[in-house]
């Protein structure tokens, strides 16, 4: 376990060191920034099309005009501008997420080829290390970074949401970053470290980590879609910004979701694990 | 070494240095290349299979040929991750030969296999006319492997150069619908406007931009070679 954590120390260490995650963060911030700004943009009109048949947009203030029994059950005792700011929160962390996703593969591959291409492999592998202390450290001190500065984007995000969008739901977005962005953040990193670890060189993994993008990016879609619901379990009006219709079941909806998706997303970073320590011992046996 | 020893050590008979032409070939990823032919070709053949959606389409090749050649571009010369960075700085060949080899043989490559795409495409009856159809990927394609390759150089590491590639096509493709409504004037700079959406003299304009771009920075990648202590990373911390 001690050697575990100083492994994953001194990855993190190496991590600042090297600028990869200066870099992450201020890609992370310049993206939560720019589609703050693309939703803004395009949510100028605040008109939304209510679920139902034979619906026609609707403005918001127009709205909050009707009395409860001319709007739908859903909406009543909801802050309607609040509620649809908070959509623009969430389709700009959606939009950042697939961006942070192809970043974090990028600046994380490198992680377990740097020790081969420095020669330093040769020296860990005459120590008593064994192989699930050097991967698990190697994943954790990836993780402990992605951790940081996820905490620190989470919070420059919620005043640049603030400033560029107006008053929104906290709850929400406080929410959307601890039960759908962070577990995809850490997935990505995770498969970044593991499915590039066979490589020798950084510039092989940066090859490899092509090969990988696409993977991760159809599990981070995955996730997207079963997880980022999460904001029904405040109100069922959040269950309108990922297109269902806000009623009582729409909890159940979003749970069942996230029941299916989870086995699939732990599944992958287990088949990712289960890759990279077979591959390392089978680079022992030879 | 300072880059005016060069000189001296070229004037010995070490001066007869040959070209790596394999080696060049071998980091320019041949088969991305090959991966970017098969997509391009696998799409114009889809499109000819449907000519209701050829008009559309059939320039996939302004998408496909700039994401490839950039990613090919980021991964020619990245200082940290050229493992004898060293001994080709000490080499009587000078070091921007590498980088002139590796350039040629990618250019080769992607240009090939664009002209030959565009030629399939003008000979097609809904077809564009070969040059206007060449004008659509060659510039961003130039501007991409000048842009991947500075961002190679100057952050020292392939991925800074790949992620530029990745975020630039995808940004770009986001700019062309979204962020053209609020800023007008970055018709200037993105690769995707169509001719059909500019006056004929804007877009021409656009092209040479790229153009410059990417010229002006693939001269700053051969400008910045010639000081070997910076690329040796003397003074800067290093990964």
């Amino acid at each position: 376990m001690t050697k575990m954590l100083t492994i994953a120390r001194y990855e993190l260490l190496m991590a600042f060191r090297r600028r990869s995650l200066v870099i992450l963060l201020v890609l992370f911030l310049a993206s939560i920034f720019v589609f703050a700004d693309i939703s803004r943009l395009t949510n100028q009109t605040s008109v939304i099309v209510l679920p139902g048949e034979g619906s026609t947009p609707a403005r918001i203030e127009d709205l909050n005009m009707l009395p409860d029994e001319a709007i739908p059950v859903w909406m009543r005792g909801v802050d309607l501008n609040l509620w649809y700011r908070s959509g623009g929160v969430f389709t700009t962390l959606i939009a950042a997420l697939i961006l942070m996703g192809i970043a974090i593969v990028m600046f994380t591959n490198e992680s377990i080829p740097l020790d081969r291409q420095y020669r330093v492999r040769e020296l860990l592998d005459a120590m008593p290390l064994s192989r699930t202390a050097y991967l698990a450290g190697k994943v954790l001190g990836v993780w402990g970074g992605l951790l940081a500065i996820s905490a620190l984007t989470a919070l420059f995000s919620a005043v640049i949401l603030r400033a560029m969008l107006g008053p929104y739901d906290l709850r929400y977005l406080a929410l959307l970053w601890l039960a759908f962005e962070l577990p995809l953040i850490l997935l990505a990193g995770g498969l970044a470290v593991l499915l590039t670890s066979w490589t020798r060189t950084r510039r092989g993994a940066v090859l490899m980590s092509l090969l990988v993008l696409p993977i991760v990016i159809l599990l981070v879609a995955l996730g997207i879609m079963s997880l980022s619901g999460i904001g029904v379990l405040i109100h069922p009006a959040y269950a309108f910004h990922i297109l269902l219709s806000p009623d009582e079941s729409s909890v159940e909806v979003v749970i069942g979701r996230i029941r299916h998706a989870l086995p699939m997303l732990l599944g992958s970073l287990i088949a990712s694990w289960c890759l990279a320590y077979g591959w390392q011992r089978l680079r022992e046996g030879r | 070494m300072p880059s005016s020893e060069h000189g001296e050590m070229s004037a010995s008979p070490a001066r007869r240095w040959s070209f790596a032409w394999k080696m060049s070939l071998r980091t320019t990823v041949l088969l991305m290349a090959f991966v970017g032919a098969a997509l391009i070709f696998a799409l114009i053949l889809i499109d000819l299979g449907d000519l209701t959606i050829a008009e559309a389409s059939l320039n996939g090749i302004e998408i496909i040929l700039p994401l490839l050649a950039g990613m090919s571009a980021a991964l020619l010369f990245a200082p940290d991750d050229e493992p004898i960075l060293e001994l080709m700085l000490s080499s009587p060949r000078p070091v921007q030969w590498v980088l002139y080899e590796r350039l040629f043989v990618l250019a080769a490559l992607q240009l090939g296999i664009g002209v030959i795409g565009s030629v399939i495409v003008a000979s097609q009856p809904s077809g564009e006319p070969f040059l206007q159809h060449v004008m659509r990927w060659f510039a961003p394609t130039v501007a991409m492997i000048g842009i991947c390759l500075w961002s190679s150089v100057w952050g020292r590491r392939t991925s800074y150069g790949v992620l530029m590639a990745v975020v630039l096509c995808a940004g770009m493709a986001i700019a062309n619908d979204v962020l053209l409504i609020r800023f007008p004037d970055l018709w200037t700079i993105i690769f995707y406007v169509q001719p059909r959406d500019l006056p004929a003299e804007r877009y021409l304009m656009n092209r040479l931009i790229l153009i410059l771009i990417g010229a002006a920075l693939t001269g700053l990648v051969f400008y910045r070679l010639r000081d070997s202590e910076k690329m040796l990373g003397t003074g800067e911390k290093r990964g």
